[in-house]
C-alpha cells in the first residue's frame, strides 16, 4: 500500500472520531461533564494558552514534562545500551545483572513512589529517576536480547574474514543489533512517557501530568481532556522523532 | 589419489567426529564418524550426501567454526583451531553486511586487517568487474538480485587471497538459469587462480560438473562412502556434459550412491 493512501485512510479515521465527538456534543448525546463538546475544550484550550493552568502557562507545563522525561530519556539510553550490549556480549554479566533487572522491570513503578520519596526526597531527582528506571529497564533487555539474536551466519561470515574479537563487536555485531535496539528504545521510550504522571504525583506544581491529576479534583474534565490530548500527542511526536532517527540510521531496516 | 604425493595436500582431515548434544534431554547424534580424507592443492573436491549427512559440518571443522570431537584438521600441516581469513567461506545465504554498500562489503576484510586504500583498492575493482558487479558497487546489499548477492559474497571471500575456498551449497537457492551461470564464472576463477576449493552441495549435476573430485557421504553419522575422480574434460559446458556418454554413466553411478544414503535417511525416519 502507497504512504499517500496509508496517510488518507489515517486521516479519515481521525476525522471520523472527531466528527462522532463533535456530532456527540453539538446533540448534547452525552454529559457534558463526562465528554465536553469539542466547542468548549477549544475554549479551555485558548485561555489555558493565554492565561495558563493555576498561573502556569501551558507551554511551560508542557516544556516541564518534556524536560524531565528527556532527561530521564538521554540517560537511560546513555546508561541502558551498554549495559544491555554487555550483557548480550557475555553470559557472565547477564547472569549477575539478569535477575535484577527481570525483578524491576515488570514492576509497577507506582509501587516504587514511597521508597524513591523516602530515599531520594521530593524534588527533581525523584521524578527523574521514576522515569528513567521505566525506561532503562526494558532499554536494557532490548539491548541484550539485539545481541543474542544476530545471525550466527553473519557473525561466522566475519571471524572468516580475520576479524578481531573487538572488531566483531564493534563492525558486526552492534550495527546488526541496531534494528532491534531501535524498536526497543521506541517502546521504552512509550512506557517512560506513560510513567509521566506517576512521576508527577510526587509533590509537582506544574507538568501535563501533574495538570490532569490536578484538574480532575476540580472536575475540570475539559481541562484533563486537554491534558491527554497534549500527552498523548506529545508521545507520538517523540515516536516520530525516533522513526525519523532510525530512517537515517538504520536505513536496511526490515529489507534485510 | 590420497597417497599421490606428487600434489601437496592442501587439507587434511584425521579421523575426524563431531557429536552434537543440544540439550541434555535429547540423545547426542553423532554427525560425523571417523572421517578422514585429504584435499590437494589446486583441487576442487565436492562433498556431496543427502541432507543431514554432516556435510556442512565438515565444511565448519575446516573453516573453524567447530571443533571437532576427536581427531584433526590440518590447513598446509598446520592445525586448524580457528577461523580466518586463509579459509575464504561463502554460505548459502549471502551474509553481506546490510549497512555496508557493496564495495564495501568486498574490501571488509582488508579495510579490518588495516591494509592501505591503495592496497586494497585496485584489487578490489578488478574483482568486482571479474565477478560482474561493475556499476553496482554502492547499491547496499537488499538492492540486489540473489546471484549479484553471492557473486558480491564470493568476491568478499576472495579479496583476501585465501589458501583455499570453502562453499556451502553456495549455489542451492538461486534459479537454476543463475545458478548455471555462477557455477561458469566460479570455475573460470577457479581455473585461473588454481586455489583449492572444498565445495558441499546436494545436486549431483553440480558435483559433476564442477569437480576433480567427488566425496560421496554416507547418511548420519556421516563417513566417506565413495571418493570419485571426474575425469571428464575442461572446460565442461552444461550443453556438452548433457550429450556425453561418459557424463551422464557417470552421473547415473553417483546418483545411485546418493540415492542409497536418501533411501537409509528415509527408513530411519519412517515409523
Amino acid at each position: 500500500m502507497s504512504n499517500t493512501r496509508k496517510l488518507l485512510i489515517s486521516a479519515v479515521a481521525v476525522g471520523l472520531v472527531i466528527l462522532l465527538w463533535f456530532v456527540t456534543g453539538h446533540y448534547q448525546l452525552m454529559s457534558r461533564l463526562l465528554l465536553p463538546p469539542l466547542g468548549e475544550i477549544a475554549a479551555t484550550a485558548e485561555e489555558l494558552w493565554t492565561d495558563g493552568y493555576v498561573h502556569v502557562p501551558l507551554w511551560q507545563h508542557i516544556a516541564m514534562s518534556l524536560g524531565r522525561a528527556l532527561a530521564a530519556f538521554a540517560a537511560a539510553i546513555v546508561s541502558g545500551v551498554p549495559i544491555g550490549l554487555l550483557m548480550g556480549m557475555f553470559p557472565g554479566v547477564n547472569a549477575a545483572l539478569d535477575p535484577f533487572v527481570q525483578f524491576l522491570r515488570p514492576l509497577p513503578k507506582l509501587a516504587l513512589i514511597p521508597l524513591i520519596i523516602v530515599w531520594f526526597g521530593i524534588g527533581e531527582l525523584s521524578k527523574f529517576l521514576l522515569i528513567y528506571l521505566a525506561t532503562v529497564l526494558t532499554i536494557i533487555v532490548a539491548a541484550a536480547a539485539a545481541v543474542m539474536n544476530v545471525k550466527q551466519g553473519r557473525i561466522r561470515a566475519a571471524e572468516a574474514l580475520g576479524v578481531s574479537k573487538y572488531q566483531l563487536f564493534r563492525y558486526v555485531i552492534f550495527p546488526s543489533a541496531l534494528p532491534e535496539l531501535f524498536i526497543g528504545v521506541r517502546m521504552a521510550i512509550g512506557i517512560g512517557w506513560t510513567t509521566l504522571i506517576a512521576a508527577e504525583m510526587i509533590a509537582s506544581s506544574s507538568g501535563l501530568g501533574w495538570m490532569v491529576i490536578n484538574a480532575s479534583s476540580y472536575l475540570r474534565t475539559d481541562v484533563v481532556m486537554i491534558g491527554i490530548l497534549l500527552l498523548g500527542l506529545t508521545g507520538y511526536a517523540l515516536d516520530l522523532a525516533l522513526v525519523a532517527v532510525q530512517r537515517v540510521a538504520v536505513p536496511w531496516m526490515g529489507k534485510d | 589419489m590420497a597417497g599421490d604425493q606428487a600434489i601437496a595436500r592442501k587439507i587434511e582431515l584425521i579421523a575426524v567426529s563431531k557429536e552434537f548434544k543440544p540439550r541434555k534431554s535429547v540423545p547426542a547424534t553423532l554427525a560425523l564418524d571417523d572421517v578422514s580424507f585429504s584435499v590437494g592443492d589446486g583441487e576442487f573436491v565436492c562433498l556431496l550426501g543427502p541432507s543431514g549427512c554432516g556435510k556442512s559440518t565438515v565444511l565448519n571443522v575446516v573453516a573453524g567454526f567447530e571443533r571437532p570431537n576427536t581427531g584433526e584438521v590440518l590447513l598446509d600441516r598446520i592445525p586448524v583451531s580457528r577461523p580466518g581469513p586463509d579459509r575464504g567461506v561463502v554460505f548459502q545465504e549471502a551474509m553481506l553486511f546490510p549497512w555496508l554498500n557493496v564495495f564495501d562489503n568486498i574490501t571488509f576484510g582488508p579495510r579490518m586487517h588495516g591494509t592501505r586504500a591503495v592496497d586494497y583498492v585496485p584489487a578490489a575493482e578488478r574483482l568486482v568487474q571479474r565477478v560482474g558487479l561493475s556499476g553496482f558497487e554502492r547499491h547496499r546489499p537488499y538492492e540486489l538480485s540473489g546471484g549479484m548477492k553471492q557473486r558480491a559474497a564470493l568476491a568478499r571471500a576472495w579479496i583476501g587471497s585465501p589458501k583455499v575456498l570453502l562453499m556451502d551449497e553456495p549455489f542451492a537457492a538461486l534459479d537454476a538459469q543463475t545458478r548455471l551461470m555462477m557455477q561458469e564464472q566460479l570455475v573460470q576463477l577457479w581455473e585461473q587462480s588454481k586455489i583449492t576449493v572444498m565445495f558441499v552441495t546436494h545436486d549431483v549435476d553440480e558435483a559433476i560438473l564442477l569437480a576433480d573430485r567427488i566425496l560421496v557421504m554416507t547418511s548420519r553419522p556421516g563417513r566417506i562412502k565413495a571418493d570419485i575422480t571426474v575425469e571428464l574434460e575442461r572446460p565442461r559446458r552444461y550443453e556438452r556434459m548433457i550429450s556425453s556418454t561418459q557424463a551422464s554413466e557417470l552421473k547415473r553411478h553417483v546418483f545411485q550412491l546418493v540415492r542409497e544414503e536418501t533411501l537409509k535417511t528415509m527408513e530411519v525416519t519412517a515409523p
